[in-house]
């Protein structure tokens, strides 16, 4: 799934941003520009998702499906 | 003619998942058109007009009860990479408009408007139309297996 539309990122990505330690939701949203002009905002809203995510505590949807795209 | 009490507020609720949807499907739509699924691109692009249907009707209904169509405010939209993911994110989104369309007309019921009542009945069966195809998509993917499902979604070359 997507997860940030303005920004084009994926599961995959936050899951990648975590194997790299940056697992906070404050940290999170500072490396992946969500607070810049270029974002509408929408999926801070659900900011503590993304970092369960970057930990690993949600299972990645995609993870077991083949992929059209990548 | 004046809306009965909290009916404009439900219109709105309802016209924010309806806009939400029209654009979740239409991506969904233009990605399987640019993966070559033509099929699925047609049927899910088909679901998009639906909802721009009924978001015009809604519209045209706040209007006439003198309320304000709220066309600022959007939802989430959850777009799948995968045709799976966007099958599931579909479901879920027709789920909570079914959802919201009968706590609605529950309301309507209440106040005693009866056109409006009638109206989001409507749009309940086009709903249920819907969970029925994307049930249907997910069940067969579950039978013969997404690699032979989406064969079968494929533009047939011409000639």
């Amino acid at each position: 799934m997507y997860v940030c539309l303005c920004k084009g990122l994926t599961e995959s990505d936050i899951h990648r941003v975590g194997q790299a330690g940056i697992v906070e939701a404050e940290k999170l949203v500072e490396v992946l520009g969500l607070n810049d002009d270029e974002c509408c905002g929408r999926c801070v809203r659900d900011i503590q998702e993304l970092a369960d995510l970057a930990t690993r505590k949600l299972a990645l949807q995609s993870s077991n499906s083949p992929r059209c795209r990548y | 003619m004046k809306a009965k009490e909290g009916v404009i507020d439900f219109l709105n609720k309802i016209l924010t998942a309806d806009l939400t949807s029209i654009n979740q499907y239409f991506v969904h739509a233009k990605m399987c058109e640019n993966w070559g699924y033509e099929r699925l691109h047609h049927k899910v692009r088909e679901r998009s007009f639906d909802e721009m249907k009924d978001a015009e009707e809604l519209i045209g209904h706040i209007l006439y009860l003198e309320g304000v169509p709220n066309m600022q405010r959007l939802g989430a939209v959850h777009v799948g990479e995968t045709v799976s993911e966007q099958l599931k994110a579909d479901l879920k989104s027709e789920q909570e408009m079914v959802r919201l369309l009968t706590e609605a007309t529950s309301h309507c019921a209440k106040v005693g408007d009866y056109t409006t009542r009638h109206m989001l009945e409507d749009m309940v069966k086009d709903s249920d139309r819907h969970i029925d195809w994307i049930e249907t998509q997910l069940e067969t993917i579950k039978q013969v297996g997404l690699e032979n499902y989406l064969s079968h979604q494929i533009k047939k070359e011409d000639g």
